[in-house]
């Protein structure tokens, strides 16, 4: 599926990450100290990577949750949105996302804690200071939220910390039918 | 008619052209040159650049810039050359997933398009390496040749094989000059390989990124500053982009003034038809 999988250095001893490379043992596995080294050069073509993107497994460091633009939100309440993950395994022709980015590579940020901790933080801060409408984060801006939910394991980890987050909801946006995980979840 | 797709080889030494030469059947271009080149007629060179990466840069540079041309297509770009390694046997060949200089820590990443191949990170040294300490390929152009190239191609039409003539069993000092044509031989199937799938992946690239034609009619029928230039690409791409290049050809046609009144004429004939 992956023409490679590249690993930042910070990330490469870590359970999740090598959960992931155990299922993909005769792709090539590449070190890298940063992912914008494989990810943001400039010799790049996006056309033609499409046909053999890779997987970057690396870090996200800061800026975990964004508040939605004026407009974009919800009614409801206050809203957000984090992105785990940083392009789409569609190809749609319509989508901003073809070519926003100049690698046609998958970012998967595999540091989840860190935004878990963000947004529970951020649910916080807002319950002090709207009484009302629940805080909506939604997931799906940079990438599919579940097109590759058997790689990342996304909802297996959120949707848990969310139930945890009664002020909160996960609104999750997809084209795939990759919802297994979710109908195992107990309700 | 379609123009020969170009693909270049990169090598270091005249004893790793030797094979390659036979085996493309590629003939020396006789015209003086800082560096010796080869070329069949499929559009297949082969520049020998000397030993290590400044080398390899400067003979990469010069091939790349005597090969550009105003249309904007590119070559395919192969480095090959022999290696040492610190595991695998005598003769395997391998292509570079990571390309580190050893000197100055500056990594490269070439784009992982073709399968079927074991894949390598490697090192450029500045002297033979008898220690071999990484599990890796150590060479001496890698590095020089894939920083060189990149200021002519994306990473996916730059790749590097190296064929492994050393490792902690079999000595670098062992290395003599038949062993050496011997190792390139013995990978020239899988070079061809390489070749093939590079070759597709240019065409796929000029087809999609060549100036059309048309370009070069107006621009040779009209006085254009550098604006009205990179306005009249732009346009000319997006004529071909939507696949109205028939359009495009029937404005070659009528006669123009002006560059002014040129890229107006072709502005306005695109937006009427977009509006219908």
């Amino acid at each position: 599926m992956f023409s490679a999988i590249y690993i930042e250095e910070e990330v490469a001893n870590t359970e999740r990450v090598e959960a992931i490379l155990a299922n993909y043992p005769g792709v090539p596995q590449i070190r890298c100290e940063r992912y914008g080294e494989v990810f943001n050069r400039k010799a790049q073509n996006f056309r033609l990577q499409k046909q053999a993107p890779a997987l970057i497994l690396a870090k996200k460091y800061g800026k975990f949750v964004l508040p939605a633009p004026a407009g974009y939100g919800f009614e409801a309440g206050e809203s957000f949105y984090f992105s785990h993950m940083l392009n789409c395994v569609y190809d749609c022709r319509y989508c901003f996302l073809q070519g926003m980015y100049r690698s046609a590579n998958y970012v998967l940020f595999t540091n989840y804690e860190d935004f878990a901790a963000a947004i529970a933080s951020t649910a916080q801060q807002v319950s002090s200071t709207h009484s009302t409408g629940s805080k909506v984060f939604y997931s799906g801006y940079d990438c599919d939220s579940l097109a590759l939910e058997p790689v990342s394991n996304f909802c297996r980890f959120f949707v848990p910390e969310f139930s945890r987050q009664p002020q909160a909801t996960l609104e999750i946006r997809t084209k795939s039918t990759q919802i297994r995980h979710l109908l195992e979840m107990r309700v | 008619m379609t123009q020969a797709c170009k693909l270049n080889l990169v090598v270091a030494h005249a004893l790793e052209a030797k094979p390659l030469i036979e085996f493309f059947t590629l003939t020396q271009q006789l015209t003086a040159q800082p560096f010796p080149i080869y070329r069949n007629q499929r559009g297949l060179h082969l520049i020998v650049a000397g030993m290590g990466r400044q080398a390899a840069a400067t003979a990469t540079a010069y091939l790349g810039q005597s090969q550009a041309d105003i249309s904007g297509t590119v070559a395919g770009w192969l480095n090959v050359g022999i290696a040492g390694h610190q595991q695998l046997d005598i003769g395997e060949g391998v292509l570079a997933h990571k390309i580190i200089e050893k000197e100055t820590a500056e990594c490269f990443y070439p784009t992982q398009l073709f399968s079927g191949f074991t894949s390598s990170e490697v090192i450029t040294v500045d002297e033979p390496e008898l220690e071999y300490p990484e599990n890796a390929a150590y060479e001496m152009e890698a590095s020089g040749f894939y920083a060189s190239v990149l200021r002519f191609v994306s990473a996916e039409l730059a790749q590097v094989y190296k064929i492994i003539s050393d490792n902690p069993l079999n000595p670098v000092k062992n290395i003599d000059a038949s062993f050496v044509c011997e190792s390139i031989n013995g990978q020239c199937e899988q070079i061809q390989q390489l070749l093939s799938g590079l070759e597709d992946v240019v065409k796929q690239y000029n087809a999609a990124y060549q100036l059309p034609r048309e370009y070069e009619q107006f621009a040779s029928q009209l006085k254009l500053s550098a604006s009205y230039r990179t306005q009249l690409k732009r346009l000319c791409q997006r004529y071909h982009a939507l696949g109205r290049s028939a359009e495009l050809r029937g404005l070659t046609k009528k006669t123009f003034t002006s560059a002014r009144q040129l890229i107006a004429q072709l502005k306005l004939t695109l937006q009427r038809s977009e509006s219908h």
